[in-house]
């Protein structure tokens, strides 16, 4: 199958109708449409997937109401539209074209779906029956099996851990890879022989009926084939009832990881609070202890003024103590001069003082007594006192950084916790409106999971008994065929029918032993081209189909990043996309995501290298024109750029090749 | 379009014509009905089980009818 066209009516954020051209030359089958986050790639992807499958998926596989993909401009424009996908493609040298379409209207915002029309008519023929276009789709392509052709990059990281579990999404990923690569056909023809031979048998009986023998082993085979019919009833009975589980499983695991998204967010959130509240007990604590400290150091709200006033004091008590100094001084030399002045003789030489030297003394005198005119009375014990007072506030330094410190450690948990508060009001917003009751979703989770072991158990046990019965038949009916007369077109034709059965048996599963290492051998190479570690040896595959990495000296490494895994799955796809029963168009919706420039360039040039029809999705942070395109070798038949024409409108525009 | 045989048709075409191996060459089917069985059964392969695999059967008696009147003949022999 080969996509030819795709054209979008008001679907997504692409207003009005607009197509992509998927036709290209075959020796450039590459289609590249650039997208950055937000464009609509994803749209285009699900639009592909609607057309085909006439449903809409999300990212996790969950469906969707169609009604989230109709543009919110057609329908703000008016109060009924329509919006769909049309689809043309290539399948077995015939055009085919295939349409869903949804009209829609418009209740107070909110858009109704009417019902859906669907259309498919191969070109040139009349159109099919709407009843038979699943049908048709589904031998084109099989829904089971599109998602190895029609994937995103999200889907490369949850692949390889969903074929690691054992959950029933693991199962069911088998299951579709089994598919893929045809084993089911062997399997249905088997089924298809059982009953033939059954059919035919019935005619054996007549032609041996005459014998005596014959009719006894008849009532025989007939009581075997009544318990077969029992045992039938009841297989289809078990596995209409396992697959219904599993279906439950499956969506009910989809939930639980959801709901482990959610729990991580609780446990994030959780963690977040505690931290809050360490920090605010944090808090109290220093605040408790800055408390005891502003007790004993009250002053720290004055401690400016109160510095201040313990240096002027200490200055005033230092300058007073200076002129009480100079004050007793001059009183001192005066009494001197005074005394010197009342004696005429010298009392140490006994001379007479001369006249002038006693000038000079009561010329010194009358400076001094002028001087002292002003003095006032100095009571430095006074300003002593205050200063004494105020002395400890002289060097308060030490305690106000201690009280700074206090101060700003607290500022520091609040503003942590703050931070904290605003990421915790951002978590619980991310998850209001989840009303999930976790413990119930447990419990129907565990109690499904009981119940497709009880319906596997059955199933086995119903199936030994089959095959017990399918022997015992068979011995039965060779024993009759043997009495029937030789050369009856019945006992012939039971002889072909059996042979055929046998070595269908036998061929189911040499065939998908030899499939599963088609898959390794084509995964392996595709690995090697891709891995940028050159001690990788290849992929050795398991009977789950988990792929391991194995080195040189043959040892499996069983740590590998997220990358590898990526390169992994995408070797993986790449194989089965290789074995597949139908030859698919393989389509990529930002497929690069996790890798580095080595990988993503070894992917660009392993796509260039298959022969299928590849259309990519790619945003900048992945794709760069002009530094990657030349890796895809001149294979790129068209390119399309997605461009925003507002928040909810965007325009597919044609690049060169157009 | 390829117009080779799908690979996992050849490998399933494989298994059947080595089971088939067993079998006395003279009363073994042919390759060629060997190959239309693969082909039946190929086509069929996305048809579930029930009803709908009438066609499916009817096919495969058609494609053995060849076989059926051998070994009718061998039978009289």
């Amino acid at each position: 199958m080969r996509l030819l066209s795709a054209t979008f009516e008001n679907w997504g954020p692409y207003y009005g109708t607009q197509s992509i051209n998927f036709d290209c030359e075959r020796t450039a089958p590459i289609v590249l449409v650039y997208g950055e986050n937000m464009r609509g790639k994803t749209s285009l992807l699900r639009g592909l997937r609607f057309a085909l499958f006439g449903s809409v998926e999300g990212q996790d596989g969950k469906m969707l109401d169609p009604a989230v993909m109709a543009n919110y401009d057609a329908r703000d424009e008016s109060d009924s539209f329509e919006f769909g996908v049309t689809l043309m493609l290539e399948h077995q040298s015939e055009e085919i074209e295939i349409s869903r379409r949804f009209a829609a209207s418009v209740d107070n915002g909110r858009v109704v779906l009417g019902s859906i029309r669907n259309k498919m008519r191969i070109v040139g023929k009349n159109p099919i029956p709407e009843q038979d276009i699943q049908e048709m789709v589904s031998r084109i392509i099989h829904p089971d099996i599109a998602e190895f052709f029609l994937f995103d990059g999200e889907m490369l990281e949850r692949f390889e851990k969903r074929l690691r579990s054992d959950e029933t999404s693991a199962k069911y990923l088998r299951e579709r890879i089994e598919m893929v690569l045809g084993v089911p056909a062997l399997r249905y023809l088997k089924t298809d022989i059982e009953a033939l031979i059954e059919d035919t048998s019935a005619a054996v009986r007549k032609e041996s009926s005459q014998e005596k023998t014959s009719r006894d082993r008849i009532k025989s085979l007939e009581a075997v084939e009544d318990a077969q019919r029992g045992l039938a009833k009841d297989r289809d009975q078990v596995t209409q009832e396992l697959e219904e589980t599993r279906k439950v499983l499956k969506s009910l695991e989809t939930q639980m990881q959801e709901v482990e998204a959610i729990k991580e967010i609780f446990f994030d959130r959780k963690s977040k609070e505690e931290q809050i509240a360490e920090l605010d007990r944090d808090r109290l604590g220093i605040e408790a202890e800055m408390r005891a400290f502003l007790q004993t150091n009250w002053w720290i709200p004055v401690a400016d003024r109160l510095s201040l006033e313990a240096t002027k004091a200490e200055e005033a008590m230092v300058s007073a103590g200076l002129a009480l100094d100079r004050q007793q001084r001059l009183a001192y030399e005066a009494e001197q001069i005074r005394d010197q002045i009342g004696k005429p003789i010298c009392e140490v030489c006994g001379q007479s003082v001369p006249e002038e030297e006693f000038g000079k003394l009561k010329e010194r005198l009358s400076a001094i007594e002028d001087e002292r005119k002003d003095e006032t009375i100095i009571d430095i014990s006074l300003l002593q006192t205050r200063f004494k007072s105020l002395s400890r506030f002289i060097n308060i330094s030490p305690v106000i950084e201690q009280f700074d410190s206090f101060d700003e450690e607290i500022r520091r948990k609040i503003f942590r916790a703050s931070s904290l508060k605003s990421e915790v009001e951002s978590l619980t917003q991310s998850i209001e409106g989840n009303t999930v009751d976790v413990s119930a979703l447990e419990k129907n989770l565990q109690n499904a999971r009981g119940l497709e072991d009880q319906f596997e158990r059955a199933l086995t046990g119903l199936e030994e008994k089959q095959a017990e019965a399918v022997s015992k038949r068979s011995v039965l009916i060779r024993s009759i065929s043997d009495l029937a007369p030789s050369g009856g077109m019945a006992k012939a034709k039971l002889q072909v029918l059996e042979q055929v059965e046998d070595a269908v048996g036998n061929a189911i599963d040499r065939f998908r032993d030899s499939m599963r290492l088609r898959v390794e051998d084509e995964a392996s190479a595709i690995f090697k081209r891709l891995t940028s570690e050159k001690d990788y040896a290849g992929l050795r595959i398991d009977g789950s189909y988990y792929l391991k990495i194995y080195d040189e000296q043959k040892r499996p490494i069983d740590m590998r990043s997220a990358g590898a895994d990526q390169i992994v799955t995408m070797s993986l796809i790449g194989a089965l996309a290789r074995s597949a029963v139908e030859e698919g168009p393989i389509v990529m919706d930002t497929p690069f995501g996790r890798l580095d420039r080595t990988h993503r360039s070894n992917i660009l040039k392993w796509v260039a290298a298959m022969n299928s029809q590849v259309i990519l999705f790619v945003q900048s942070g992945e794709f760069e024109r002009e530094r990657d395109v030349h890796l895809l070798d001149n294979r790129v038949g068209r390119e399309y750029v997605l461009r925003r024409e507002g928040a909810t409108k965007t325009r597919i525009e044609a690049m060169s090749h157009d | 379009m390829s117009t080779e045989m799908p690979q996992g048709k050849t490998e399933a075409l494989n298994a059947l014509t080595e089971a088939l191996e067993s079998v006395p060459i003279e009363k073994r089917i042919s390759a060629t009905t060997t190959r239309k069985i693969v082909d039946v059964a190929w086509r069929h392969q996305f048809t579930r089980l029930g009803p709908d695999r009438a066609a499916a059967r009817r096919d495969l008696l058609d494609d053995l009818q060849t076989e059926f009147l051998r070994a009718k003949e061998a039978g009289k022999e």
